[in-house]
């Protein structure tokens, strides 16, 4: 190889390390070819994930830690319930970060709708509601399957938007 | 620095010492030549010599963190107001990143409003103005409504009539999608605007993303489309929900020299564009606060970018390239600030420092103001900033058209927005205010088809033409417009998450093709989208089951900003054209993986589209 191939490559090496804004300098390894996978999400950014659960790590079985999330362990979950509903663990397909859904479904409601009436109707409790009432927080309870009642919400004709809320970081710096 | 560069060429038996000074002084030439240009910068010394310095108003950061403690920030940080999101947080009020190789937070933060004339680093944007920070960015299980409480809700302690001049956000989600718009996200995101400041509004100031040129999830595929060369923005600032209303400001990267970055995403979303600079080697970055000590902070030893070069070229050649940031420059020897700070993450803080210090100079002003003074006296940078045409057929799309006078009058940039902030100009006119904006008026969405909940509109749009598919939209009301929306879904059934070819696996270029221009009723055009983007994948639905399938844009929103001040009343035509027939491979595939994009066979096809007005009742 000669001279000059090598400092484009060493040049272009140092470039791409520098091609981020967002501070990520670091220099890359090489990247290889990979196989595509198309993750689908089971709503919003996010796959459920059933198998799994978080626990203190403390009291984790060392052999069955995945991995740690500060003072937590992901671990393969031992329950039989399959529930989906406040605390199960979901993972962003943009990010990878695992995180718990908090319970909650945030809603913007249609003119005239009342959360508490919503309330009511689909069994879950209303946590807030903010701006004239239009937009609300209700939260169901352990028992409840949590994508079952977005989806009734969403189909009560009152609602016009709900989103399950993820105790995550959808968003990165730039 | 170059000298580091000389010196590892020649310790690496690369090339002699003079063939690398050659090679490196080539290199080096246009920057040290036409990087740092006098008097190309936001004219801060003037709204300060006019004796605003933001005193009366706070920023809230939202961010990866804020280091309250800060020798140069603690002086501006309100006790006890910011929050940590952190579920195990202990302190709630702390949100100091527990990360050693750097803060995103507070670099942003020392932008806007680090302390000014107390002998210690540099001095923000708005020196005297307070700062609140939550950390939304940061990793771990958060606490529950924080998409509420980093707008403003009632529980994040700000008070309805407390005078917040400005929520900076620094950050978003980049994929090579059009996410689908959000009317949940919308309520939430305009609450600022809506209801706080006593009813007159706080501000969003957005960045605007760094994807000019990228090479991540797509691999070389703005590369190899020609877009980099071209000099098309690979990912389109509208591609988030949050990114196509008038409430979040959109804010784009401007060069010490008044020149595009290298990498500000474009859109005709921008409202404006501030300075971030490259990256503090070959030309100037920006300098701000960095977390405490040299074992914290991308300054010092633990620095991502620090750390990462020391480990690849050795601590000699990282020293030479980063001598501010790295441990033991004179002129920073706690390492408590940086020189590398850059991306359209550095130009939104600069931008809200300019907000804070208008609403600073006068605090009787509505958000709205704030938007009608930054699009009156921000400066029209780059001014001979070129088009950018593309073939089509025999003939050509102009997918970039540089600077656009309007029928009002105001100058509109995809790249710039209304151009580069002037602090002394927006304070000047903000101490003088006398327009009346009058009560808002959003139209309701006007248009036909799937994206009014009508029967979609099946238009076809020819393969490589000119003629694309028209809609005309008629508004009635004589609305003087401050934004204007517009609503389309494009479908393409070849247009999946792949085509399986042997081993390798393809995409259509139904979504890269796709161009969209609007002609307003007074003849102003808008480029919403300019073709070979990073449309790769189908529409994404964060409120719903994810990928479109088949829809390129599904309730895809974009905003222009181009059209501001003109009468809305008259017939809006909105073109969307196929304008590629090529196919051609990928150098390197990303992490998304498509080996190659094949030219559609059969037509996209237009189901709807509709336009939403921001503005307010014409006096005339």
């Amino acid at each position: 190889m000669n001279k000059l191939k090598i400092a484009a490559l060493i040049t272009g090496s140092l470039f791409l390390a520098q091609a981020e804004a967002n501070d990520n300098l670091t220099p890359k390894m090489e990247k290889v070819n990979k196989v595509a996978s198309f993750e689908q999400p089971d709503f919003g950014a996010y796959k459920i994930m059933s198998d799994y659960a978080l626990v203190p790590a403390a009291i984790a079985d060392p052999n069955a830690v995945i991995s740690k999330k500060g003072n937590k362990a992901l671990v393969k979950s031992t329950s039989v319930s399959k529930l989906f509903t406040k605390g199960s663990l979901v993972k962003n397909i943009f990010n990878g970060e695992i995180a718990p859904v908090s319970g909650n479904i945030n809603l913007l409601l249609k003119d005239g709708a009342s959360a508490s009436d919503l309330a009511s109707e689909f069994d879950v409790a209303v946590e807030n509601t903010y701006d004239g009432g239009r937009i609300a927080v209700v939260s169901v309870n352990s028992n409840q399957d949590l994508l079952g009642k977005l989806a009734e919400l969403k189909q009560s004709g009152k609602v016009v938007e709900a989103k399950i809320e993820v105790l995550g970081t959808l968003y990165t710096s730039r | 620095m170059k000298q580091g560069l000389v010196d590892l060429y020649v310790g690496r038996g690369i090339m002699t010492e003079e063939e690398a000074q050659q090679y490196w002084d080539k290199e080096f030439e246009e920057a040290e030549t036409n990087i740092l240009v006098a008097g190309e910068d936001m004219n801060v010394k003037s709204a300060f010599a006019q004796g605003v310095t933001g005193q009366g108003v706070t920023a809230v950061v939202v961010d990866s963190g804020l280091e309250i403690r800060h020798e140069d920030l603690a002086p501006n940080v309100l006790p006890n107001r910011s929050l940590n999101l952190l579920n195990d947080a202990l302190d709630k009020t702390d949100p100091t990143s527990k990360a050693t190789n750097g803060d995103h937070g507070t670099s942003v933060a020392g932008l806007i409003a680090s302390k000014g004339w107390n002998g210690l680093g540099g001095r923000g944007v708005s020196p005297d103005t307070g700062l609140i920070g939550m950390n939304l960015l940061a990793s771990g299980e958060k606490t529950p409504k924080q998409e509420l409480l980093v707008h403003g809700f009632p529980g994040s302690g700000i008070t309805a009539s407390e005078s917040i001049s400005v929520f900076n956000r620094s950050y978003g989600l980049t994929y090579p999608v059009q996410f689908s718009y959000s009317e949940l996200d919308e309520a939430i995101e305009s609450y600022p605007n809506r209801k706080l400041r006593s009813g007159k509004g706080a501000t969003n100031v957005k960045s605007s993303g760094n994807s000019f040129v990228s090479e991540d999830l797509e691999g070389s595929f703005c590369e190899d489309n020609g877009a980099n060369d071209l000099g098309l923005t690979c990912y389109n600032s509208n591609s988030e929900s949050s990114q196509g209303h008038p409430y979040y400001f959109s804010i784009g990267a401007v060069n010490s020299n008044g020149k595009h970055t290298s990498y500000s995403s474009a859109g005709s979303n921008l409202l404006a564009a501030a300075p971030a600079g490259e990256y503090g080697r070959w030309a100037p970055a920006m300098v701000t606060t960095d977390p405490m000590t040299c074992l914290s902070g991308s300054s010092g030893y633990t620095g991502r970018t620090i750390a990462g070069w020391t480990g690849a070229y050795g601590e000699e050649f990282a020293a030479s390239q980063y001598p501010f940031d790295y441990p033991g420059h004179p002129e920073n020897p706690n390492c408590n600030y940086r020189s590398t700070m850059n991306g359209t993450s550095s130009a939104a803080p600069n931008a809200s420092g300019v907000i804070s210090l208008i609403l600073s100079a006068n605090s009787e002003l509505t958000w709205r103001d704030v938007r009608h003074i930054i699009a009156s006296t921000s400066t029209k940078n780059d001014a001979e900033n070129a088009s950018v045409t593309v073939p089509v057929g025999d003939n050509e799309f102009v997918a970039h058209d540089g600077w656009v006078e309007n029928a009002a009058g105001y100058s509109h940039n995809n790249l710039y927005g209304f151009g580069r902030v002037d602090a002394g100009e927006a304070v000047k006119m903000a101490k003088s205010y006398s327009n009346d904006l009058g009560e808002e008026v959003i139209t309701n969405w006007t248009g036909a088809g799937s994206v009014v909940a009508e029967e979609s509109l099946e238009m076809p749009i020819p393969d490589n033409s000119l003629v694309g598919a028209t809609y005309k939209v008629i508004i009635e009301d004589d609305i003087k417009v401050e934004a204007a929306q517009f609503k389309l879904d494009v479908f393409n059934d070849e247009f999946g998450m792949g085509i399986e070819s042997g081993e390798d696996v393809l995409q259509s270029t139904a979504g890269s093709d796709l161009a969209i221009e609007v002609i307003s009723p007074s003849g102003t055009r808008s480029v919403l989208l300019s073709s070979r983007q990073a449309l790769i994948r189908p529409a994404y639905d964060l409120s719903g089951a994810g990928f479109q399938n088949g829809y390129i844009l599904k309730n895809g929103v974009f905003l222009s900003n181009s059209f501001y001040g003109e009468s809305a009343k008259g017939e809006w035509t909105i073109r969307v054209l196929d304008v590629s027939d090529k196919s051609f491979a990928t150098a390197s595939v990303g992490d998304i993986v498509y080996n190659g994009y094949v030219n559609n066979s059969t037509p996209s096809k237009l189901m709807g589209a509709a336009v939403r007005i921001f503005g307010h009742q014409s006096a005339e």
